[in-house]
């Protein structure tokens, strides 16, 4: 957990999370949010729409830019505004996907920093999800 | 040598900046416009409008020129000062 302050953060920062899609994780929010839709849930339906096997919500991987802003960057003191998220390509399960935050522009004025989220397939280099973050601090 | 932006290029400038932060392309500002004029103008947008006009006009602004603003027009005033063409 790291405890960044605003004074901290720096334009070009970043913070990166690997993460490994599994079906357990897309049966876990479906759960959670009851976003049940067979193209999450099930694979034969999500094969007759064209995609090589349950397709994981674009909610989810929201979360885990939610994750890095609220671990990694800036921790502990991350206050969340706005997540921004364009969803390029579809994530299937057992997918290894490759998270990105990056500092764009740090506001002083207003205590808030906004930076570009990306999410690329580990294996493939194909960016599934590109947008951008806003946060202040619950501490300066 | 640096140009002063023009007041008007400033609020047309402006006016695009706050239709894209509220999300409605009807919004027309004008310099007495104030944040009570502007239904969705609460502290979080604000916040999310003092970023947007920094990036927008490539300027630092400080929470004490911030804290004063009583209108767009002093908004403008600050850009015409610091944001050159």
């Amino acid at each position: 957990m790291e405890t960044f302050s605003f004074e901290d953060i720096y334009e070009g920062m970043s913070a990166t999370l690997v993460v490994h899609i599994k079906e357990a994780d897309i049966d876990t929010f479906a759960k959670l949010t009851g976003d049940v839709s067979p193209l999450h849930m099930d694979q034969g339906f999500s094969n007759e729409r064209g995609f090589s096997g349950r397709v994981a919500h674009g909610a989810l991987l929201n979360g885990y830019i939610s994750h890095l802003c609220g671990v990694h960057l800036p921790g502990q003191n991350c206050l969340l505004q706005s997540i921004k998220s364009n969803f390029l390509a579809p994530v299937i399960a057992d997918d290894e996907i490759e998270f990105v935050v990056k500092v764009k522009q740090i506001s002083e004025a207003a205590d808030v920093v906004i930076a570009t989220t990306s999410a690329v397939n580990f294996h493939t280099g194909q960016e599934v999800m590109r947008g951008q973050v806003q946060f202040g601090f619950t501490q300066r | 040598m640096s140009n002063k932006l023009d007041r008007n290029e400033i609020l047309k400038k402006l006016n695009e900046v706050f239709c894209d932060v509220f999300e409605d392309d009807d919004i027309v500002i004008q310099e007495e416009t104030t944040a009570e004029d502007i239904e969705d103008w609460d502290s979080l947008m604000h916040i999310t409008l003092v970023i947007t006009v920094e990036g927008e006009f490539d300027i630092k602004l400080k929470a004490a020129e911030v804290g004063k603003l009583v209108n767009v027009g002093a908004l403008i005033d600050i850009l015409q000062d610091r944001a050159t063409s």
